[in-house]
C-alpha cells in the first residue's frame, strides 16, 4: 500500500518562561492510503500537538523545531502559509473534540459548509447550497434542506458533530484527522458517529488519523495504533498485536487499568504515580519512574524504538 | 410507582433491623421554565420524574444514564442541595424533606458529596488544610486546633497523600490527587453515605483506576455506602452492587450489577450496553444503534418516554406509561414488553 502521510523525527516545542520545551520529541509514523491510524495516550502525551503540527495550526508560542511531514509529494513543514491554506480543508480535513465550540455560532450551518467549497472549489450560489444539502444528507441529518438555514445552537451535540463531519467531507479530503471526535458525546450518540465515520471512510477510501484516549474506540476503528507517552512514541504496530501482545509496560498498564464490562474483578490494576512534567523530563526512559521493571539502565538512557517484529516497534529495553 | 413502594415497604416490614440506610420514594424535581417580562412560568422541565431507590449500609448503588437523564439532579436532590419538588427521602428512617435547616445541617454530616471536576470543586485560595478543616469547623467536630490538625493529617494518609503537603494549594496537585482531596473532604465529618457524582470522569484511565481502588478500600474499611453516578458503564459495573438505569428523568431498570450486564431487560439498557466500545479488536459486536436524539425533558413523549427511539415499540408504548415491575427477584423494569 502506498503511504499518504509520513511524519519523520518531528519535534514541536512551546515557548515558556524557561525557554522552548518540546511537547513532542522525535515522533515518527506513517499512514497508508485508506488506512485508519489511531494515536492513543493520556492527557499531555502530545497526541493533539502532533495533529496540530501536521495541520500547522499551532498557537503563536509553538513551533516545529525539526523533522518533516511528508504529505504525498510535499513536505508540509516547508510549505508557506498561503500554500498550507490550500491543503487545509481540501486535502487534509480535521474534526475536533468540541462540536459545541468548533462551529461559529453567528453563521448559518449552510454558510459554514459552503465556505470551503467556495475557497477550494470556487463553487457559489445555488450549486454550493445544493452541495451543502447533499453533504448534510450524507452525514445523516434529517430535514437537511431546513437545517442548512439554521444556526448551530438549534442542534444537539451529536448533530453538531455530524455537521462538523459534513464540513470536513466537503472537498473530499484524502486524509481526515479526527481529534477526540466522540469524547464529548454520550455512548449511544458516540456509536452513531463512529458508525458514520466508518461508513464514510470505506466509501471514499479516505485515510484517517484518529486521536483518542479511549482504547475501546481504538479497538473498534483502527488498523494500526501509535501509543504516545510524555511526548514520545512508545509503541506502534498492528491493532491486533497491540491488544493481544502489548510489549511496552505503559501499554500493558493502560490496558489493564480499564474496567471491562465482561469481567468481574474486585481490584483494578493501576499505574502508580503520574506523568512527568514537560519541563522536567528524565534523561532516560520517560516511563521508568512508574515502571515495575525499571532498572538503572532505563534511567540512564532512552532505549529508542526497537523492532519487535515486522511492523511493530516498542521503546523499551525489555525488547 | 405504587408497586415499588409496596415492595419497599414489604421489605421494610419483613426485616426492620436491616432497614436500608437511604430510601428514596417517587422523587420528583421539576424546574420551572420562565418567560417574558414578568417571568411567567410557561412549563416545566421534568428533570427527575418519579425515581425510587434504596441503598443499604456498605452498599454501592450505581446510577447510569446519558446527559440530561436526571442522574445528577437525583443525586443533588437526595442531599437537598436542590430542593425536590415531591417525594420522600428517608435517611435512617427519617424523612429529611421534613427537616428544618438546623436539623438538615446536622444531617449533612452523615451524607456527603464528591463532585466531578476536581479543578472546580476545591477553593483555589484555600490550602488543603483549610479545605479539610472547613467541614470540621462547620460541624463543630473538634474543640481544639491541634485535634483538627491531627484529623487533617490522618485524612491525608487515608486517601494516600502525604500529610507534609497539607499547607499547599490545590493547583500544586494533579487531577487525581485533587480528587483524593475531594474525597478526604467528604470523609472529614465521618459520613455514612457519599454521593459520588461522576468522580472519575475527568481523570485519565490510569489515574481513574487508582481512585476507583481507593473508593473501594474506603468502603471496606469505613463501611460507607455510595451512590455512584456516572455515564461510563464499565466503571459503574466495576464498582456497583446494584445499578439503576435512568432515561429522561425516570428509572427504567434496576437490578444487581451482574444481572444488568448479563441480561439487560429494558431495550434502552440493551442499547446503552451494546454501545460501549469494547477494548478488543477481535470482539464480536452486536451493536444496537439508537436512532435520533434524547427528547427534551420539557416535552417528554407520551406513554413510555423511550418509545420514539425503541426498536421494539408497540402501540401501547405510545400512550400508556409502563408500570414498574419486579420481573425477577431484585430485577425491576418499566417496560410493556414484560407486562
Amino acid at each position: 500500500m502506498s503511504t499518504i502521510l509520513s511524519v519523520e523525527h518531528l519535534t514541536t516545542s512551546f515557548g515558556t518562561t524557561s525557554g522552548y520545551v518540546p511537547a513532542i520529541d522525535d515522533v515518527s509514523f506513517h499512514i497508508d492510503k485508506g488506512e485508519t491510524l489511531g494515536i492513543v495516550g493520556e492527557s499531555g502525551c502530545g497526541k493533539s500537538v502532533t495533529s496540530l503540527s501536521i495541520m500547522k495550526l499551532l498557537t503563536a508560542n509553538g513551533k516545529i523545531q525539526s523533522g518533516s511531514i511528508q504529505f504525498e509529494d510535499r513536505d508540509l513543514v516547508k510549505l508557506s502559509e498561503a500554500d498550507m491554506r490550500k491543503v487545509r480543508g481540501n486535502d487534509i480535513a480535521m474534526i475536533f473534540q468540541e462540536p459545541m465550540t468548533s462551529l461559529n455560532p453567528v453563521h448559518k450551518i449552510g454558510k459554514q459548509i459552503t465556505e470551503s467549497l467556495r475557497i477550494h472549489k470556487g463553487m457559489r450560489g445555488p450549486a454550493a447550497r445544493a452541495r451543502a444539502i447533499e453533504l448534510l444528507n450524507l452525514v445523516g441529518i434529517p430535514r437537511a434542506a431546513e437545517i442548512v438555514d439554521e444556526y448551530p445552537h438549534r442542534l444537539s451535540g451529536g448533530m453538531r458533530q455530524r455537521v462538523m463531519i459534513a464540513i470536513a467531507m466537503a472537498c473530499d479530503p484524502k486524509l481526515l484527522i479526527a481529534d477526540e471526535p466522540t469524547t464529548a458525546l454520550d455512548v449511544t450518540i458516540q456509536a452513531q458517529i463512529l458508525d458514520l465515520m466508518r461508513k464514510l471512510k470505506a466509501e471514499r477510501q479516505m485515510a484517517m488519523m484518529l486521536i483518542t484516549h479511549d482504547l475501546g474506540v481504538v479497538a473498534e476503528m483502527c488498523d494500526r495504533v501509535v501509543v504516545m507517552y510524555a511526548g514520545k512514541v512508545v509503541e506502534q504496530g498492528n491493532v491486533r498485536d497491540i491488544f493481544r501482545n502489548p510489549t511496552h509496560p505503559y501499554t500493558i498498564g493502560l490496558l489493564n487499568s480499564i474496567p471491562k464490562l465482561d469481567e468481574r474483578k474486585t481490584r483494578l490494576d493501576s499505574i502508580p504515580g503520574a506523568v512527568p512534567s514537560i519541563e522536567n523530563m528524565p534523561a532516560g526512559c520517560r516511563f521508568a519512574a512508574r515502571c515495575e521493571h525499571a532498572t538503572q539502565r532505563c534511567a540512564d538512557a532512552d532505549p529508542g524504538l526497537r523492532d519487535v517484529s515486522g511492523d511493530y516497534q516498542a521503546r523499551c529495553v525489555l525488547v | 410507582m405504587a408497586d415499588v413502594q409496596t415492595v419497599e415497604q414489604g421489605k421494610i416490614a419483613a426485616d426492620k433491623e436491616k432497614m436500608p440506610l437511604l430510601v428514596v420514594r417517587d422523587l420528583k424535581k421539576h424546574f420551572p421554565i420562565k418567560r417574558g417580562l414578568i417571568q411567567r412560568t410557561v412549563g416545566h422541565v421534568r428533570a427527575v420524574d418519579g425515581v425510587s431507590l434504596s441503598v443499604d449500609t456498605g452498599e454501592t448503588f450505581g446510577l447510569v444514564g446519558e446527559s440530561g437523564c436526571g442522574k445528577s439532579t437525583t443525586g443533588r436532590s437526595i442531599l437537598r442541595l436542590i430542593e425536590p419538588t415531591a417525594g420522600e427521602i428517608l435517611f435512617e428512617g427519617r424523612d429529611i424533606r421534613k427537616m428544618g435547616s438546623a436539623e438538615m445541617r446536622r444531617m449533612r454530616r452523615k451524607m456527603q458529596i464528591v463532585f466531578q471536576d476536581p479543578y472546580a470543586s476545591l477553593n483555589p485560595r484555600y490550602t488543603v488544610r483549610q479545605v479539610l478543616e472547613e467541614p470540621m469547623l462547620i460541624h463543630n467536630l473538634f474543640s481544639t486546633a491541634a485535634e483538627r490538625k491531627k484529623r487533617a493529617s490522618q485524612l491525608m494518609e487515608i486517601v494516600g497523600l502525604s500529610p507534609s503537603r497539607l499547607d499547599r494549594y490545590p493547583h500544586e496537585f494533579s487531577g487525581g490527587q485533587r480528587q483524593r482531596i475531594g474525597i478526604a473532604r467528604a470523609l472529614a465529618v465521618d459520613p455514612k453515605l457519599i454521593i459520588a457524582d461522576e468522580p472519575v470522569s475527568a481523570l485519565d484511565v490510569s489515574v481513574q483506576s487508582q481512585v476507583l481502588n481507593l473508593l473501594d478500600d474506603l468502603q471496606k474499611e469505613l463501611g460507607l455506602a455510595y451512590v455512584f453516578i456516572a455515564h461510563d458503564l464499565s466503571v459503574v459495573k466495576h464498582i456497583s452492587d446494584r445499578i439503576g438505569v435512568m432515561y429522561l428523568g425516570r428509572m427504567v431498570e434496576l437490578s444487581p450489577a451482574d444481572a444488568l450486564y448479563s441480561e439487560p431487560l429494558h431495550p434502552y439498557s440493551q442499547a446503552l450496553l451494546s454501545a460501549v466500545p469494547v477494548p478488543d479488536p477481535e470482539a464480536k459486536r452486536d451493536r444496537i444503534i439508537l436512532q435520533g436524539d434524547l427528547p427534551s425533558p420539557s416535552k417528554p413523549p407520551t406513554g413510555c418516554p423511550f418509545h420514539p427511539r425503541c426498536k421494539d415499540a408497540k402501540d401501547i408504548c405510545k400512550t400508556v406509561v409502563p408500570t414498574w415491575e419486579e420481573i425477577r427477584p431484585d430485577h425491576f423494569v418499566a417496560c410493556h414488553l414484560y407486562s
